[in-house]
């Protein structure tokens, strides 16, 4: 009788626990989307965008970098924007530069906020300096994503 | 006794299948995009009195080719328009300057009706939040 009520006992934690896991596994953001800028080659430099995408948050990130060269401090903004379903622009950050180096194929991020819920589109903005100026290159956008209320 | 070391089998099992079902969907997410539904909106451009044009951004890649007013949303919930010029700060003059505007405090700047001359409320810009990225 004993050992019978310790493993109902058991049988309601292990359930518990794998409640958890279940629960906290479905939380987890799953990766929506990524939509990239056209490549940028600059005097044998080239420098990429993309705009990445988390299904269950509002958070588009922008990320830019070099591909073929080390970019020194300061040579590479990006900024990333949301648009609502109705083509509204919802939120923008400001550019934000690198602080360090950037070997080929690290990446610069900046990470816009979007409160409340609902679908919305994403794109980003990279501006990098090459032959004493800065250029502007845009991302192409992400499918509309959904925000869970 | 026995046939309840098989029930806690078939539980384990069950939620098993569910929690690898679970995390599946969520790799198969940036494949498939299960939450994309609509089309990316056609742009279309009209030009106020001003000879300002004025729109929606979404679908403009290049950023040169964006409107002069962009169609965007005040933070008192009204429908207007930011002015391109206002919403993206000029370029530093040099990488040294970059470095030094990282933090940059958010800003507000106005949002117009497509007359591109009455406020109807403002647009908060975020301040940049840099990282390094994995590749």
């Amino acid at each position: 009788m004993h050992r019978k009520v310790n493993l109902r006992k058991r049988k309601s934690l292990l359930v518990a626990f794998l409640a958890a896991v279940l629960f906290s596994a479905g939380a987890v953001p799953a990766f929506a989307g990524t939509a990239y800028s056209s490549w940028g080659s600059y005097a044998g430099h080239q420098h990429r965008a993309e705009i990445r995408t988390y299904s269950t948050y509002g958070n588009p990130s922008a990320v830019g970098g070099p591909t073929t060269h080390t970019d020194p401090a300061g040579w590479v903004g990006v900024l990333a924007r949301g648009y609502a379903s109705n083509g509204s622009l919802i939120v923008q950050t400001g550019y934000s530069y690198n602080n360090v180096s950037l070997t080929p194929g690290a990446l610069w991020s900046n990470v816009a906020t979007i409160t409340g819920n609902g679908a919305y589109y994403a794109s980003g903005t990279i501006r990098y300096w090459i032959n004493g100026a800065y250029v502007n290159q845009g991302t192409t956008f992400t499918p509309n994503q959904n925000i869970p209320g | 006794m026995k046939t309840l070391t098989k029930k806690l089998g078939f539980i384990v099992a069950g939620v098993a299948v569910v929690v690898l079902g679970v995390g599946a969907g969520s790799a198969a997410g940036a494949a498939i995009n299960p939450t994309s539904t609509a089309p990316i909106p056609v742009v279309e451009y009209k030009t106020n009195d001003s000879g300002e044009t004025y729109g929606s951004a979404v679908g403009v890649v290049d950023p040169e080719n964006e409107p002069d007013l962009i169609q965007a949303v005040a933070t008192n919930g009204r429908e207007g328009y930011v002015r391109k010029t206002d919403l993206v700060e000029p370029a530093p003059a040099s990488p040294e300057e970059a470095s030094q505007l990282r933090a940059t405090l958010g800003r507000a700047i106005p949002v117009y009706s497509s007359d591109g001359k009455s406020v109807v409320g403002e647009f908060v810009i975020q301040p940049g939040q840099g990282s390094v990225a994995k590749g």
